[in-house]
């Protein structure tokens, strides 16, 4: 299995620039918006396999850019990547049945583990 | 008939008796007999209001001795006294009205100071458990704030050892190696903090399962067995036979145990010593208590021992977090931390935890 194509949706540009850096060093497909409409031009444009998103973007409520992102990418997975998670966050993310919840700073085998875990089982959808 | 009608009658019958007799007296006699009479009517009359006064002080008396009970009564003196013995059955039976009143009254204002004072301690609990929540909440969005300016450092630093491991050699290689590894680690450290103050251990979900608490503690006891062996101190367990399977997160809840173990090692002396019982309470919950014979607790500092970044340990020594992640574990898995301590005796924390699993998210969060 192809190693993932990445979407990573964060305000925090240092962040999201450099970490998007070292996925692609990685052997990943990654890219990165920093704000929730680039995000939506994104995976309208690329279809994503797998998305990294921070619930806590500016000017919009995270839980409900989470729902439109997953409407838009039926196939994709969506794991929540943020400096905190709030109760209501987290149960919406586990009924939108999001792949994990992990939470800044994260280590890079950890991120790497659940980006390919999450990759393994869009695999097992495409061929069910 | 009423004290004061008595009274009154005793007099007019006195002064009757006595009119009565000087109306014969006048009536039946010449001159003579009047004016003797007249001297009959008013030595009559004298006694007349005697034995008015006499009977008035008789009743008066008592009830003046009342009147300044009830007033001491009712200025809050409860050891006002009835007047004594008296053969005056409505005296008799007032004074006894007046005891059993003072007595109500006395009985009554205790179980009142009582329930002022229990209400007192429930209200600096209640500041207390507000308190301690609200500290959460802060402590909680300080660590926010923190983690995304922490994962800018962090992966800024892996993307500098990331270049290193594809560079060539070059002046101060290795120096750039152990400094950028220094980064990291003080990330991870930072990180371990803000991640934990977050209830965000090492997994989000709570996974439930059943397990034998005696099982727990022993394993448990071999988790800290380094330390114990160090310090020298003695660890005993007195644990029950035949509990109820408990259904929770274990690796949860043994954190919750080594943490309390490991503080407990940290304040007896050299040779102290520590007892792990375990006991079912009832059906429902299961016990387990800590009690070392150390120093104790002072009442001020255990107040505040569940407060994020409270501690008594040396300065490097303790985060002051563990209690307060403690105190949260236990919440989430349904349970509560119990403390008590004396000082120069020693302090016992006891653990309940629910035999059936009801999940329960941490207040605040």
């Amino acid at each position: 299995m192809s190693k993932a194509r990445v979407l990573l949706v964060d305000d925090e540009r240092e962040f999201a620039a450099t970490l998007t850096e070292r996925l692609s060093l990685r052997g990943y497909e990654a890219s990165a918006a920093f704000t929730a409409e680039e995000a939506i031009t994104a995976v309208a444009a690329s279809a994503p396999d797998v998305i990294l998103l921070d619930l806590n973007l500016p000017g919009v409520r995270g839980v409900e850019l989470l729902m439109t992102l997953r409407q838009l990418l039926p196939h994709g997975e969506i794991i929540l990547l943020s400096g905190h998670l709030d109760l209501a966050e987290k149960i919406e993310g586990v009924r939108i049945d999001a792949f994990g919840l992990l939470l800044k700073p994260v280590e890079m085998a950890e991120l790497t583990a659940k980006i390919d875990a999450a990759q393994a089982k869009r695999g097992t959808h495409a061929t069910r | 008939m009423s004290i004061h009608q008595r009274f009154f009658a005793g007099f007019v019958l006195a002064l009757a008796g006595g009119a009565l007799v000087g109306v014969i007296a006048t009536a039946g006699l010449g001159q003579a007999g009047a004016s003797a009479a007249a001297g009959v009517l008013g030595v009559l009359l004298a006694a007349g209001i005697g034995a008015a006064h006499y009977l008035a002080r008789r009743i008066s008396a008592p009830l003046r001795e009342l009147e300044n009970s009830m007033h001491r009564v009712a200025e809050g003196d409860f050891s006002a006294t009835a007047p004594g013995p008296t053969h005056d059955a409505e005296i008799a039976s007032l004074t006894a009205s007046f005891t059993q009143m003072r007595d109500n009254l006395k009985d009554t204002m205790i179980s009142l100071e009582l329930a002022v004072d229990n209400l007192h301690d429930k209200q600096e609990q209640l500041v207390e458990v507000e308190k301690l929540a609200s500290l959460g909440r802060v402590a909680a969005g300080v660590a926010h704030e923190i983690n995304n300016p922490l994962a800018v450092i962090n992966e800024k630093a892996g993307l500098l050892q990331d270049f290193l491991e594809v560079s060539g050699d070059f002046k101060h290689r290795e120096r750039f190696g152990a400094l950028l590894e220094g980064i990291t680690d003080s990330v991870k450290r930072c990180r371990a903090i803000t991640h934990r103050l977050l209830g965000f251990a090492r997994r989000v979900e709570v996974t439930v399962e059943p397990i034998d608490l005696n099982d727990v503690v022993r394993r448990v006891r071999e988790y800290v067995e380094g330390d114990r062996a160090e310090k020298g101190t003695r660890l005993e367990l007195a644990l029950a036979e035949g509990l109820p399977t408990a259904h929770t997160d274990r690796i949860e809840f043994e954190q919750v145990l080594v943490n309390i173990i490991k503080n407990a090692i940290d304040a007896v002396p050299a040779g102290g010593e520590i007892v792990v019982t375990t006991r079912a309470k009832n059906q429902r919950w299961l016990q387990i208590a800590i009690a070392d014979n150390g120093p104790g607790i002072p009442a001020e500092q255990l107040k505040r021992l569940f407060e994020p970044f409270f501690t008594t340990k040396e300065k490097g020594k303790g985060t002051g977090l563990g209690l307060f992640v403690s105190r949260g574990i236990m919440k989430k898995l349904g349970g509560r931390i119990l403390v008590e301590s004396a000082v120069g005796r020693g302090t016992t924390f006891t653990l309940e935890l629910p035999v059936h699993h009801v999940a329960q998210e941490i207040a605040g969060e």
